[in-house]
């Protein structure tokens, strides 16, 4: 794949030194391949290389029903699954018109909420240890643990737990998944402020991030940047205000700017800000969350009630053409975009009226970040390429999709 | 800097056809999103127009795609979604080309199309014309097909 890369960024007279990071580097977070042309420690040119994790998730979701591609989203941002599931499902039902009912609304909001805190202390525990500060990689993945926990009572699964419908949720969360949520707010907040302490005013890590990977404003909006990329930058930009989607109107929080400088970190600081507003807002969700359905009771994709399904025929056929041939959505298209962990995550939707889309595209934000590197490494120090991957926040898995 | 509220979606039709006149061939705002249709030449011209107009300002290029549908003579439907952050409103710019044609690349009015571009061409064969590094990104270089075409097959290849 990249020997052609190589020659051509080598040039003819064949001056630098070129280097090969990854793609099983442990700093590039799973199999990304940067070539780099070297001016002694200087880096002129940098080249990612992308592919090798390409599943074809786009091929695949034509030949499946809406329902199925939920467990594809999963494995793309991996580390919060919950936000992948939670875009495609608001774009499915926007193109199918299924209203989804209130309380399945704000609990929305705190799976979405626990995905970010989960991707989040994946990025500081990694980050953290692409720059050498190994303790916290074991504090964060301590806190992590205790989001699978709440993801486990919550559903059963971990990682990739497709917890969320079409329509709404399966099933009503049980009593003790509340209970644990509530009692591990206040240790999520001590976490993130040890997080805080260990790094804000550290002096090494201070070296390692101020001032490096320095994109502007404009700069950041012209190359399509997103999420913490974009407001690290000082733009103050966030899809779950611009255009709110779940609960995330009825809830108040702040969206952080970090320094507003645009280096590696001004996106470190939001970052755990972000943390902290994302446990506010569940706070306000666990206070507010209104009584009722956690599932439409539109017969398209509602599964019909277990009794139902045992004792009158129409149900169990109902039943069966559901799961087997999928709803069927009106032909249309849909974009929608939400505010995923690392950034803006759109879904492109493209029905003929089956019970398949037609097409299927996702805008992943990793992907998009991440063209910024060539840009943000040019005419840096070697040990900056790992500061500033660390800091764009990428996921392969969503990146190759 | 703090999120400007949405300018309402009439103003910003009203602004999209004035600014644009003829050039648009069709247009609809199905489930509330704007949606135009125009001719492949023009691409270039309506993305400058859209991007500098003070009112509209489209100045985040969000994501580009394409459909394909076999057995039209403009089988490749290549699908713009764009994003004004000051007037918080997105716009849809859809345009249909042969499989033999080409359209402008948009790396030359947002730099951020550069790899989106590159996913196209690789995926759907979509051929950008003054693209900066036009080259493949997910498949292998030397790969010979464009897998999101709807005659490749999904299995047995």
């Amino acid at each position: 794949m990249a020997t052609v890369e190589i020659e051509r960024i080598a040039g003819e007279d064949d001056s630098g030194l070129i280097l090969n990071m990854g793609p099983q580097h442990p700093s590039t977070h799973g199999v990304l391949r940067v070539v780099l042309k070297m001016d002694g420690e200087y880096i002129e040119e940098a080249v990612p290389i992308i592919g090798y994790l390409h599943r074809g998730t786009e091929k695949i979701a034509e030949s499946e029903t809406y329902t199925q591609i939920l467990g594809y989203t999963d494995r793309m941002d991996y580390t919060a699954a919950a936000s992948s599931n939670l875009g495609w499902l608001v774009a499915v039902e926007t193109l199918a018109g299924i209203e989804v009912p209130e309380r399945a609304q704000w609990l929305r909001c705190i799976v979405g909420e626990l995905g970010r805190l989960a991707g989040h202390l994946v990025w500081i525990g990694t980050h953290a240890l692409d720059i050498g500060a190994m303790s916290v990689f074991l504090y964060a993945f301590r806190a992590r643990e205790r989001v699978l926990e709440l993801f486990e009572e919550l559903c059963g699964a971990r990682m990739t737990h497709s917890v969320m419908r079409p329509g709404g949720f399966l099933e009503e969360p049980r009593e003790p998944f509340y209970e644990k949520l509530e009692s591990s707010l206040d240790y999520f907040i001590k976490e993130i402020n040890q997080f805080d302490k260990l790094l804000s005013k550290n002096d090494l890590w201070l070296g390692r991030t101020v001032d490096v990977g320095v994109i502007s404003g404009d700069d950041a909006i012209a190359m399509g940047l997103s999420g913490a990329c974009l407001r690290g930058s000082g733009v103050e930009w966030d899809i779950r205000k611009a255009e709110p989607y779940a609960a995330y109107d009825k809830v108040e929080f702040d969206i952080p700017t970090g320094t507003g400088k645009g280096d590696v970190y001004s996106r470190y600081l939001l970052r755990l800000e972000e943390m902290r507003q994302s446990v506010r807002i569940m706070r306000q969700v666990i206070e507010h969350l209104p009584p009722g359905p956690v599932m439409t009771d539109d017969a398209r994709v509602a599964r019909p009630d277990t009794p139902r399904l045992y004792t009158d025929m129409e149900a169990m056929i109902n039943h069966f053409w559901m799961y087997i041939h999928g709803f069927p959505v009106p032909r249309g298209e849909t974009y929608v975009a939400i505010e995923a962990p690392k950034g803006e995550l759109g879904f492109y939707v493209v029905s003929d009226g089956s019970g398949k889309p037609y097409r299927m595209h996702v805008r992943s934000p990793s992907f998009v970040n991440l063209q910024s590197l060539p840009y943000l490494v040019k005419g840096r120090l070697l040990a900056d390429v790992v500061s500033v991957i660390g800091s764009i926040d990428i996921v392969l898995g969503e990146i190759d999709r | 800097m703090s999120i400007p509220p949405p300018v309402a979606a009439d103003l910003i039709h009203e602004r999209v056809k004035a600014v644009l006149g003829d050039r648009v061939i069709a247009a609809n705002s199905l489930r509330n999103y704007l949606t135009i249709e125009i001719a492949a030449t023009d691409l270039l011209a309506v993305a400058m127009a859209l991007r500098d107009d003070p009112e509209l300002r489209f100045n985040f290029f969000g994501d580009v795609t394409a459909v394909h549908w076999p057995g039209e003579s403009q089988e490749l439907e290549v699908v713009y979604h764009l994003r004004s952050i000051p007037a918080n409103r997105r716009i849809r710019i859809k345009t249909r080309i042969a499989a033999h044609e080409s359209v402008e690349s948009m790396a030359q009015v947002w730099p951020g199309a550069d790899w989106p571009e590159r996913e196209v061409y690789d995926l759907m064969g979509v051929n950008f014309v003054n693209h900066p590094d036009l080259r493949r990104i997910l498949m292998d270089e030397d790969y010979e097909y464009h897998p999101l075409r709807k005659d490749f097959p999904r299995e047995g290849l």
